[in-house]
């Protein structure tokens, strides 16, 4: 459900280069190309989502969209303002409105600090204000979790209910877009039904901007109703998960949608069951 | 010689006071291929290592794992190496630690052949290059004579894949050999196992939490949970009726493409709570907590009962079987 | 439950916890001789240069004299006092000193990657230079004493450290809760100091420890040369020297200053494992 014309976030012809090592005492040295000419966008409230092998970009494209790094050609805007070019106090708007949820929540979190601690980091860091105490109690209730979660340590917390506090973590600064890496790629199956779900009613309560980045297709599918499918730095197809599996176009997407499985199919996608 | 490839009885594992693996049986014929499928936790890993032999210090097992006329557990580390790799091997999940990467592929697949069925070093390598021609790797020549991290993840996986095949076990142990894999390779790599498996009739053991991979390559099924096993039997069975509700909840939880509304808007069931850690888990069944059918009795730890597709469940899923 | 589970559960052990055995002995021996260097440092018995031929090598049991008196009639005992005090300030001080100036730059070349080949190099020329050889130079230049033994120490043994330190530190910083501080707008020092030195402190304490060790062993090898601790001022290897002399002629006066060389080096060490074994496994124990 858009409530403009412009995207909320966008990268237009975004470039990202990588200097590489010496391969020879004198010359250049090599460059990765890690994104070519990307254009990539989601409108407000949208779920969209990015998928792509390993090495496809999708990392790069990540850290782009978080701020965490700059383009090295193309431009990169928030509210249909250039990012990296823009006032502090913009830059600081941006930081606040935009958050991210990794794919191994015990790297997320610093195991010497409570959660506590780590959930008052966004708050200490981007300098928010208002009553902490009651904002962290409010982002854990959204996620469904207890106030006695405050005083463990990470160790104590399955990768399940970790994700949920990272999740919850992310939800403080109250951002209008969260960027998901492989979120629950790294958890159990009946697991992930669980936080797929959260995040689901997540972007509908808050009227989330959601950017979930995966290689698995049938998550992909649950969550989003537009996907980019990418390939060696660039956006190769995009559609809606419908029209992706039942029309696939570009080479890459059909070998995503042939190399599926399911339970009711075999190998050659031969019917399994009989009476299915 | 024996009918079945591998025969389980009871086997416990555990490290100090933990229980990890808690009485655990099933055979495997030969020719015959079983998936034991189960999340994090589950102990199906720890089973697989305690068969192989391959479990780190400290921790025990009890119980008997028959396999070519004795009893693995309690056989000689000797014993055990010359069964390892030849009668019965395993594929790993992580090809690249499981390859040794100081030494070319080559040696590691010859040294198989030569240390197991004692061939010279020349027939070694012949047999080495078809082994590796039959799991689609082009220019196998260079292969031979190439360090693992000089080729890709697929290619890796296969390599071990024939490497577990080289000697025609009775049996292979493959502990999710997909996982670390590319999504586009993985069908290929299990195609690859698939044929393989066929044509030397091995019996295969496969072990992973993804469930249509096993839907795919296996007709036989123990879902393990726990350390226990709670529910067996034909897959087509299994899938299609699961009589245990943590199998039930397992099935429905997937997020496939089957059973979705590709238009949006789909809710996906998943079972509430997590698998209770190894130092709490219950007497009774360690499933009741999250069970939406637990009663009373659940306290009591149930055991598999004998039907043909077997439960170890005191309120399994009620039959519902389409013209039953 | 089957009958094999049953036995199983009937013959399980509780799990071994780890014996603290080693971090008490060890951190005992080590309390002990510190107490001893301190009290040395208001009260000994004799005035450890005086000589007194007249009293030359009394045995151990001598009133006054408890562990006896050496060839120039000094009292041992107090000798003694002030060696382990001598042995254990710098053994302390190369290791205290090493660790802080090589956790500084450990983190630096850490989280600086353009500081990160200068300090390495820099660090890999001070391992480079043969210790001994260096102490022998300095000896001759600056001449022989604490601050020149404390010197030399701290320059072999920084390097080290600087290593430990930055292995670790890399490793934290590659953990995505770092990528998430900086996110938050986090400065580099909030990261380093908040973040990365406390998830590296615990390897950081263990290192001091043997390095502690490692100095007070060095110290007794320098002095024991003569490049190290000399007269007025007195220490283990100091004292090992001077009974080095008299061997054939008054044999035991070496045994004291040797043992307590080792007592104190074996408390370091056993403290340093039974830190080791309390940092280790406290984290990872229910994780698994």
């Amino acid at each position: 459900m858009s409530t403009s014309d412009t995207p909320i976030i966008q990268t237009v012809g975004a470039c990202q280069e990588y200097k590489l090592p010496r391969t020879s005492l004198f010359g250049q040295r090599p460059v990765l190309h890690a994104l070519k000419e990307v254009d990539f966008y989601a409108m407000e409230g949208e779920s969209v989502g990015i998928v792509g092998e390993s090495g496809a970009g999708k990392s790069t494209l990540t850290r782009i969209l978080v701020g965490m790094e700059k383009p090295t050609a193309g431009s990169f805007k928030f509210k249909d303002r250039d990012v990296w070019s823009s006032d502090e106090e913009f830059k600081h708007e941006f930081r606040r409105s935009v958050q991210m949820v990794l794919q191994n929540p015990r790297s997320s979190f610093d195991p010497r600090m409570t959660i506590a601690q780590s959930l008052l980091q966004p708050l200490k860091g981007l300098k928010i204000g208002g009553d902490h105490q009651a904002r962290i109690h409010q982002v854990l209730d959204q996620v469904g979790l207890g106030k006695d979660s405050l005083k463990k340590y990470p160790y104590e917390f399955s990768g399940g209910q970790l994700q949920r506090v990272a999740i919850a973590r992310a939800l403080i600064p109250d951002p209008k877009i969260l960027i998901a890496d492989e979120p629950v790629s790294a958890l159990d199956v009946s697991i992930q039904a669980q936080v797929l779900n959260l995040l689901n009613d997540l972007v509908k309560d808050l009227n989330l901007t959601l950017i979930l980045i995966t290689h698995d297709l049938s998550v992909v599918s649950y969550v989003t109703s537009r996907v980019a499918i990418m390939v060696d730095g660039k956006i190769v197809e995009t559609g809606s998960p419908k029209s992706l599996f039942q029309n696939p176009q570009s080479a890459i997407a059909k070998s995503f949608v042939d190399s599926v499985l399911t339970v009711g199919k075999g190998i050659e996608g031969e019917s399994l069951f009989e009476n299915v | 010689m024996d009918n079945f490839a591998l025969k389980v009885e009871d086997l416990v594992v555990y490290l100090d006071d933990l229980i990890a693996v808690r009485g655990v049986s099933f055979v495997i014929n030969k020719g015959e291929r079983w998936g034991l499928v189960g999340e994090s936790g589950a102990g199906k890993s720890l089973t697989a290592l305690a068969i192989m032999g391959l479990l780190q210090d400290g921790w025990k097992t009890s119980g008997a794992v028959l396999h070519d006329g004795m009893n693995l557990l309690q056989a000689s580390d000797k014993t055990l190496s010359a069964r390892r790799g030849r009668t019965m091997s395993m594929v790993f999940q992580d090809p690249t630690t499981a390859l040794n990467p100081v030494a070319k592929v080559g040696k590691q697949i010859t040294w198989i052949l030569r240390h197991h069925m004692h061939v010279t070093q020349k027939d070694a390598y012949e047999q080495s290059l078809v082994l590796l021609n039959k799991m689609n790797l082009p220019r196998p020549e260079s292969i031979m004579d190439s360090y693992p991290h000089q080729l890709s993840g697929g290619q890796r996986q296969r390599i071990m894949i024939a490497m577990a095949l080289a000697c025609y076990p009775e049996l292979i142990i493959a502990d999710e050999p997909t996982t670390a894999l590319d999504v586009t390779v993985q069908k290929q790599v299990l195609r690859l196992l698939d044929a393989a498996v066929t044509e030397r009739n091995c019996g295969l053991l496969l072990i992973t939490h993804d469930l249509p991979v096993i839907a795919a390559m296996c007709e036989n099924v123990a879902v393990m949970y726990g350390g226990r096993i709670v529910e067996t039997g034909k897959i087509s069975d299994v899938f299609t009726n699961p009589r245990h509700p943590y199998t039930k909840g397992l099935l429905a939880s997937q997020p496939t493409l089957d059973n979705i509304d590709l238009d949006g808007g789909t809710r996906l069931p998943s079972i509430r709570g997590s698998v209770p850690p190894l130092y709490a888990m219950p007497d009774g069944c360690a499933f009741a907590e999250r069970c939406d059918f637990a009663t009373q009795k659940c306290k009591e730890l149930p055991e598999l009962d004998n039907q043909i597709q077997r439960v170890a469940c005191w309120n399994p899923v009620a039959e519902a079987r389409k013209g039953a | 439950m089957s009958e094999m589970m049953q036995s199983v559960k009937n013959s399980l052990k509780r799990p071994r916890k780890k014996s603290r055995l080693p971090l008490i002995v060890g951190a005992s021996i080590t309390l002990v001789m510190v107490i001893i260097g301190v009290i040395s440092m208001f009260w000994i018995p004799q005035d450890v240069n005086v000589s007194d031929p007249s009293i030359r090598m009394l045995p151990i049991g001598t009133p006054h004299h408890l562990f006896g008196t050496d060839f120039l009639g000094r009292d041992v005992t107090s000798m003694l006092m002030t060696g382990v005090r001598t042995s254990v300030i710098i053994g302390a001080s190369a290791a205290f000193l090493s660790l802080f100036i090589g956790t500084l730059f450990g983190m630096l070349a850490a989280s600086i990657s353009k500081l990160d080949e200068p300090i390495m190099r820099t660090a890999d020329i001070f391992m480079a230079m043969p210790g001994i050889i260096f102490a022998l130079v300095l000896a001759s230049t600056i001449g022989a004493g604490y601050v020149t033994t404390i010197f030399a120490l701290t320059s072999f043994f920084t390097p080290a450290f600087v290593r430990v330190t930055r292995a670790s530190s890399m490793r934290v910083l590659s953990e995505d809760y770092i990528s998430v501080a900086r996110l938050y707008g986090r400065s580099r020092l909030f990261i380093t100091f908040r973040h990365v030195l406390p998830n590296v402190s615990s390897i950081l304490i263990v290192q001091f420890t043997i390095y502690f060790a490692a100095g007070v062993l060095s110290e007794a090898g320098l002095s024991f040369l003569g490049v190290g601790i000399n007269r007025p001022s007195v220490s283990l290897g100091m004292m090992l020297h001077e009974a080095v002399e008299q061997i054939g002629i008054t044999d035991p006066l070496g045994v004291w200053p040797g043992l307590g060389i080792v007592i104190l080096v074996i408390g370091l060490n056993l403290l340093g494992d039974g830190l080791r074994d309390y940092f280790d496994p406290r984290f990872s124990q229910r994780v698994r």
